[in-house]
């Protein structure tokens, strides 16, 4: 996925952009609003991250001046402001989504992950191991034609595999990545989630191994 | 007595300006009254004495001198036309030289006397009664002997009493038109006088709750300092709301900027850290990141509801629309969570509500944080809207664990948290927030527990 960022506070810009590489996405960087019409002019994104209060502008103003020339890329506005009539004023002027700072990147993603799911079909994400896809789009497990459904937490935890197999994650690693660190986790939270989607990969050649005292990794049986 | 009449609604310059004018009109209703009858008593009397001072030239008339004798011919035609008026009473007194010639003797009268030309008129009492007198001293010669003559003549007043009080009768009657008429001339001055501050006090209650022009009403000269202090306060208030406004749209930026980086660094060092240590301490980094920001959040909201609730702005808008917008926003952040937002509504799309939006949405947004924050994992939220003939109702219910010290008195107080949900982030605000907006939008709000381990928050709204 090719990320448009577009925020002026240079340390958050960095995180966001580390966190976005980390998910195997590309990123640009625009740090105010005239070098993020440049790359608006010169390249496509899948998806624009927009500040609203930039040094040289308002966010608003790119926005509208994007939707005027009829490109439709999906823009999530960051934005430090709650009021609901905020939120109202962005989406009129056409903003696809609303995030409040400060987020957690399990929110923006699964923001990003629903603008896009609105914007492009099925087909646009896949992600291939072993003989399954994954669609994190629709959150769907594919195999030999046969298509299951998958909640978030589990899909998320298959995308975590799909994005790095034969990787050993901790169980703590995991807990981090699909629970909020403000939410009350049950001691065999993970093992729970694990077991499940342990039932979803059944039919494919797939296989979440427990790596004893380690954690668990995707792997292909042979 | 004055005073006390002044005590009565004297904060109404209408009553006072009424009190005033109603008092001077019958000062001067008084005033008139007596002068009126001064002059008329003045008259009577007048005319009385022209008549006791022709009977006395009458009498003057009929006196002769024979023989060095003098001699009277009682004029019994004046003294009964004297009489005849009003059947008054007449006395009278002649002495010649002092000595008694005729008449009452004891008339109590000794001088001063007039002369014919100017007869002195006074009032005398007799047989228990006052009479009115003219009296004279006239000069005759007989033989060579000048002789002084006096005459008194004296009339009772029943004519002039009874004059006098009918006259005065009708004058009372007259002075008492002419008061009602004076008084509903100040009835009507007074609401003249008044109707400018009337006209203006409208042109202000007209006005929207967001109309903050300045007010240019043509007033009287009497009232345009008010209207300049009016003017000068709405300006000032609109600064301190406009200050307000900014205040918070960037004491939200600057809080939340710097929290942002705190939280995505530490995410990010979380991602990548390996040791056990390390991560705890990270994630007591993000936790105090989420809670200062929950806090300030709630901080925000609670001063915003309280800047909206002195300053409503009403509009309309579908209900069904409003609440499910919101159930949108909040979506990824329940899928996050495994939870399900179950949206019902017996309402017409079109049903619209007439309050301010952001003071409704922000109930409605701490209702739902508070759901999806409560609920057990992989539970379904039910919203619901309804409507009856007074108002329309938003249930939100929810599972949630650790019901045990549910206390529904408690909750809405600031600061106040259950003790069984301490490893939950939150600030003890939201709920206050809900009762404020609530308040503020005339709007009520329950929460309840139901059977089982249900919540239930009901928003009642007028409609």
């Amino acid at each position: 996925m090719k990320v448009l960022l577009i925020e002026d506070t240079k340390e958050l810009a960095d995180s966001l952009r580390l966190f976005f590489e980390l998910e195997k996405n590309h990123v640009e960087m625009a740090h105010d609003l005239s070098e993020a019409k440049h790359f608006a002019s010169v390249t496509h994104f899948d998806i624009i991250l927009l500040d609203i209060m930039l040094p040289d502008g308002d966010g608003r103003d790119f926005l509208r001046t994007i939707r005027s020339k009829n490109n439709n890329t999906p823009v999530i506005v960051m934005t430090a402001r709650s009021e609901i009539s905020d939120r109202i004023d962005l989406l009129d002027i056409g903003a696809d989504d609303y995030i409040i700072k400060p987020f957690e990147f399990a929110e923006l993603e699964a923001r990003c992950r629903a603008v896009l799911r609105r914007h492009s079909g099925q087909d646009q994400l896949a992600l291939n191991y072993g003989n399954a896809t994954l669609y994190p789009l629709i959150a769907m497990l594919e195999a030999y034609g046969e298509k299951t459904s998958l909640r978030n937490r589990e899909l998320r935890l298959l995308e975590i595999f799909f994005n790095s197999p034969e990787i050993i994650f901790s169980k703590e690693q995991l807990t981090d990545r699909l629970f909020s660190i403000s939410e009350e986790v049950t001691d065999n939270a993970i093992e729970v989630y694990v077991g499940r989607v342990r039932k979803k990969l059944h039919n494919t050649n797939l296989q979440i191994e427990t790596v004893r005292g380690i954690g668990y990794r995707l792997h292909v049986n042979d | 007595m004055i005073r006390k009449l002044f005590a009565l609604k004297t904060t109404s310059i209408r009553n006072r300006l009424l009190i005033q004018l109603g008092l001077v009109a019958v000062v001067i209703s008084l005033f008139l009254f007596l002068v009126v009858r001064l002059a008329l008593v003045q008259a009577v009397t007048a005319t009385q004495d022209r008549l006791l001072a022709a009977a006395v030239s009458s009498v003057v008339d009929k006196i002769y001198v024979v023989d060095n004798m003098v001699s009277l011919d009682l004029p019994y035609d004046t003294f009964s036309l004297l009489g005849a008026i009003g059947e008054d009473r007449i006395f009278y007194q002649i002495k010649d030289d002092g000595k008694f010639l005729t008449g009452y003797e004891d008339l109590p009268y000794e001088g001063p006397f007039g002369d014919l030309q100017e007869p002195i008129f006074t009032n005398i009492d007799y047989l228990d009664e006052t009479f009115r007198a003219a009296s004279i001293e006239n000069v005759i010669f007989a033989g060579n002997q000048a002789r002084r003559l006096t005459i008194i003549i004296a009339q009772s007043q029943n004519f002039q009493a009874t004059v006098l009080t009918k006259i005065s009768t009708n004058l009372i009657f007259v002075t008492f038109i002419f008061l009602i008429i004076a008084i509903l001339f100040a009835f009507l001055t007074a609401n003249l006088t008044i109707r400018p501050i009337g006209s203006f006090a409208d042109d202000v209650k007209m006005r929207g709750p967001s109309d903050l022009r300045k007010v240019s009403s043509d007033v009287p000269s009497e009232l345009l300092p008010l209207v300049h202090s009016l003017n000068g306060f709405i300006s000032r208030f609109r600064t301190a709301l406009r200050q307000t406004e900014t205040f918070i749209a960037e004491a939200a930026h600057h809080i939340r900027t710097p929290l942002s980086v705190v939280k995505s660094e530490s995410e990010l060092a979380l991602r990548k850290s390996k040791t056990p240590e390390n991560r705890e301490h990270l994630r007591n980094i993000i936790r105090s990141v989420d809670q200062t920001n929950r806090s300030a959040t709630q901080l925000l909201d609670h001063a915003m509801v309280l800047y909206r609730a002195e300053r409503p702005e009403k509009q309309k808008f579908s209900a069904h629309q409003a609440v499910e917008d919101l159930i949108n926003q909040f979506r990824p952040a329940a899928d996050l969570r495994d939870l399900d937002i179950a949206f019902s509504s017996t309402l017409e799309q079109k049903q619209q509500l007439y309050l301010d939006r952001t003071l409704l949405e922000t109930s409605l947004r701490n209702l739902l944080d508070n759901a999806l924050k409560y609920a057990i994992a992989e539970s379904t939220v039910f919203v619901d809207l309804s409507q009856d003939k007074k108002q329309i109702t938003v249930t939100i219910t929810n599972d949630a664990a650790n019901l045990k010290d549910f206390n529904a008195s408690q909750i809405f107080k600031k600061f106040k948290r259950g003790t069984e949900n301490k490893d939950i982030i939150g600030s003890g605000l939201g709920l206050s927030i809900v009762l404020e907006a609530a308040n503020a939008i005339n709007a009520t709000i329950k929460v309840k527990k139901l059977k089982g381990e249900s919540v239930c928050a009901i928003l009642s709204l007028p409609c």
